[in-house]
């Protein structure tokens, strides 16, 4: 019962992160990260202007 | 023993001939800019690297906390990650991971690290990717990430033909490269020091080891436990498998698994018993 208990558990979490996922994709954070990613962040290579 | 060769390392060495597959850009120079940079990858990826094909999930999230906005889909990815296998994928998966254990193959004194560093990363996580970055809006663990400047500032300044890119190297790009050759000396003595240490992907999956669907189990009446050690002695993050085999700091590279001369340690699901070994019973 307990091993069951805690099946059911690590499902719906899982099933809580992947709507995570499903809400982010709603919000456009698939769009988001591909323009972040796709610049050149200069800082972050230890580059200035 | 199940066999001698490393599974793990061939699984690195794919992940970083795909992560970091964007060819061209070895004479062009140029950031790859296409559909696959909209998925991150679970691992550290720098995303200003020339070679690299998708985003870094931590530098994404910085991204969200600079912008004071939820991060939905970064959590929901590293959460799905975690709760499937735990932090195996720096085992398995991670470039700088390769990068570390082929550092430490070099012949040299060899230090053991004291554990409660191990909970630096923590803070570096809270702290530095997490406080920091919402309140200065700068993704600053970028800004001092040994990853990015290896696989991004030095390549990018290295392939430069125009010298603009050159002409940008300052302070941050040498306090960079001190944080790295820092970074570096220390994966020589210390098995995986960065991972250890500093490492906020390795912070978070490591929260999930205990509760992952994949987990590790040792049989306390095959472990030969304290008499034997071999698992303590090749495992790469220098723990202790028999006394407790979901640890945080496990990264399920499966040495101790395969190499194990009774074969005590299997594979485990979902289990609501803990398997550990304790060391005076087994004795």
């Amino acid at each position: 019962m307990k091993r069951l208990i805690s099946t059911i558990i690590i499902m719906l979490v899982t099933l809580g992160f992947y709507i995570c996922i499903l809400y982010g994709e709603k919000l456009g954070d698939f769009d988001e990260i591909e323009s972040v990613g796709s610049v050149m962040c200069l800082s972050c290579m230890g580059l200035q202007q | 023993m199940r066999r001698r060769t490393k599974p793990h390392f061939i699984g690195q060495i794919i992940a970083s001939v795909i992560t970091l597959g964007h060819v061209p850009a070895l004479w062009t120079g140029n950031i790859y800019q296409g559909f696959l940079k909209r998925g991150c990858v679970p691992i550290l990826n720098c995303w200003g690297c020339p070679l690299s094909l998708f985003s870094c999930p931590i530098g994404g999230l910085q991204h969200y906390f600079n912008l004071h906005l939820f991060p939905f889909y970064i959590l929901g990815f590293f959460g799905i990650v975690g709760m499937i296998v735990g932090r195996m994928v720096c085992g398995w998966l991670c470039p700088f991971g390769l990068f570390q254990d082929l550092l430490n193959k070099i012949k040299s004194i060899k230090l053991k690290l004291p554990f409660w560093l191990t909970y630096i990363k923590y803070a570096v996580l809270v702290v530095v990717a997490g406080v920091i970055a919402w309140i200065t809006m700068e993704p600053w663990f970028c800004k001092v990430c040994p990853a990015g400047i290896i696989e991004a500032g030095i390549p990018l300044v290295l392939v430069d033909k125009t010298g603009d890119i050159r002409a940008l190297v300052g302070w941050l790009f040498f306090t960079k490269v001190g944080i790295l050759i820092f970074v570096i000396i220390f994966s020589v003595m210390i098995k995986r020091f960065f991972c250890r240490v500093f490492c906020p992907i390795g912070a978070i999956y490591s929260l999930f080891n205990r509760f992952s669907l994949l987990r590790l189990s040792v049989d306390p009446g095959k472990c030969k436990q304290p008499n034997c050690k071999v698992c303590e002695k090749i495992c790469p993050m220098d723990i202790n498998i028999y006394k407790g085999p979901n640890q945080k700091e496990c990264i399920r590279c499966l040495e101790c698994f395969y190499r194990c001369p009774n074969i005590a340690i299997s594979f485990a699901t979902i289990k609501t018993v803990s398997s550990t070994v304790k060391v005076k019973e087994a004795a």
